[in-house]
């Protein structure tokens, strides 16, 4: 149930992405499942944890991560410690000559400490949340999928309507915004209108059954139908 | 399981897009005017204090020295850092004109107690950028002035020496609405202070007025983050 809530938060953003799309004169539907299948990616997902083994986004045992993070602070504090005895030297040397070699150490140094921090940081911030991470890490896969699965599909120019996966619920349906609207008028005006009100849209998204299609071969969409 | 992936598609179409916000604001930034400038030190020594404040979390030191070609305003400028909040400001800072090197320096205040941290800036430059809201008609304007350079700093502490060289970036923003006077203003801000961008004048009111005549887009709640995006990249 939860994991559905959260597919349908997610699901909000639809409507901030259709604006991208609405530039073309055609009408086409696509069906995203048989898209997604396609793409490499898909043969890593794990429907268990709902993650793509072998990435970013996978799901890593605490144990792992606690040896990480002591590993990275070992060679910190390593780094430190080379700093320091560096910087006595030169202190003791005196010789200006010295001194330009220690510098270029230290910027050495200090570049291959900057990428340990940042390691660091990441990887207590994926132990903190007990190995899993965020799902950001899940957007950009899902975004390298889009990339080269849906983008070609609207290299012609044609605008691309999204069927949504189906859940217990009526089409959102607002005042002067209705999408169906839409579907009559082919006036992408009217979408950008109705999709301007996203906030409300995403509120509805709960309450949403029907799968949101549009054909322009056909003359009434599913949405109509219901 | 085609049912997440096909919503984290759609969520991933969204963050593709490109978007500049303010707290209430959706702007949609577009470089009308842009000069970069060598100068000899920066202005404003806000990268500096960040280098400070992070040493400061790692060991004490009673006073800073600020190495460079100064000029009067830089000579001056160490006396505004008391305006931010944050410790390493409020130590005395003094600003010494480039001679003998940071380890020389380190060198002759190398003794126990809290010695001072010395911090040298150097290649530095200015960047001047003004970008228009094309979502407002270009009526609303962002002015930044970006400093960079290298900063290299030294600690002469007699338990752990250290040392660092690193990139330093601050920046001023000012955001207004037609011309850059009071009664226009939409907000001040500076960055780093404690390694995020620090509002110094928000005028919340006047941004409220601007929405509700619809000069300004509202920025949508549910979707982007207000602080994630300050302006976009300025050009090498």
């Amino acid at each position: 149930m939860r994991q559905r809530k959260n597919i349908l938060q997610m699901l909000s953003f639809f409507v901030a992405a259709v604006p991208l799309l609405v530039s073309g004169e055609t009408f086409r539907a696509v069906d995203f499942e048989r898209l997604l299948q396609k793409h490499p990616l898909m043969r890593k997902y794990d429907p268990e944890t709902g993650r793509f083994k072998e990435t970013k986004s996978e799901i890593i045992p605490v144990e792992n991560l606690q040896k990480r993070v002591a590993s990275i602070t070992a060679e910190i504090a390593d780094c430190e410690s080379e700093k320091s005895e560096l910087v006595l030297a030169a202190m003791n040397s005196g010789e200006a000559s010295t001194e330009a070699l220690t510098w270029e150490k230290i910027g050495q140094i200090d570049r291959r400490l900057a990428e340990l921090k940042a390691r660091l940081q990441t990887e207590q911030s994926l132990l903190a949340d007990k190995g899993v991470p965020g799902y950001d890490k899940l957007l950009e896969i899902a975004g390298r999928i889009y990339h080269e699965t849906v983008l070609p599909e609207t290299a012609t120019g044609a605008l691309l309507l999204n069927k949504l996966p189906r859940f217990a619920a009526t089409p959102p349906l607002l005042a002067d915004n209705d999408l169906r609207r839409f579907f009559f008028s082919r006036n992408g005006e009217v979408l950008e209108k109705y999709l301007a009100q996203a906030g409300k849209i995403a509120l509805m998204f709960e309450k949403t059954d029907q799968p949101i299609l549009y054909s322009a071969d056909r003359e009434v969409s599913d949405a109509k139908k219901h | 399981m085609l049912v997440t992936i096909f919503a984290l598609v759609l969520a991933a179409v969204f963050c593709g897009q490109t978007v500049q916000a303010c707290s209430l604001a959706l702007h949609d930034w577009k470089l009308i005017f842009y000069r970069k400038i060598p100068v000899p030190v920066p202005f404003f020594p806000l990268a500096e204090l960040d280098v400070a404040a992070t040493r400061l979390e790692q060991a004490s030191f009673a006073r800073v020295f600020w190495v460079g070609s100064h000029n009067f305003i830089s000579a001056v400028a160490p006396a505004f850092l008391p305006l931010f909040a944050d410790r390493a400001a409020r130590l005395p800072w003094a600003a010494f004109d480039s001679g003998p090197s940071l380890i020389a320096m380190a060198r002759e205040n190398y003794c126990p107690g809290e010695g001072p941290l010395i911090v040298g800036s150097d290649n530095s430059y200015i960047k001047v950028a003004l970008f228009a809201d094309q979502s407002s008609a270009f009526g609303c304007m962002q002015l930044v002035i970006q400093q960079s350079g290298r900063i290299r700093a030294v600690h002469p502490d007699t338990k752990t020496p250290w040392a660092q060289e690193t990139n330093g970036i601050s920046w001023l923003s000012l955001i207004f609405y037609q011309l850059p006077v009071p009664g226009r203003i939409l907000s001040f801000s500076a960055y780093p202070v404690q390694k995020n961008r620090f509002s110094i004048y928000e005028d919340h009111s006047y941004v409220e007025a601007l929405l509700s005549q619809r000069i300004l887009k509202r920025r949508p709640d549910l979707v982007v983050d207000p602080y994630r995006f300050d302006f976009p990249e300025l050009p090498e």
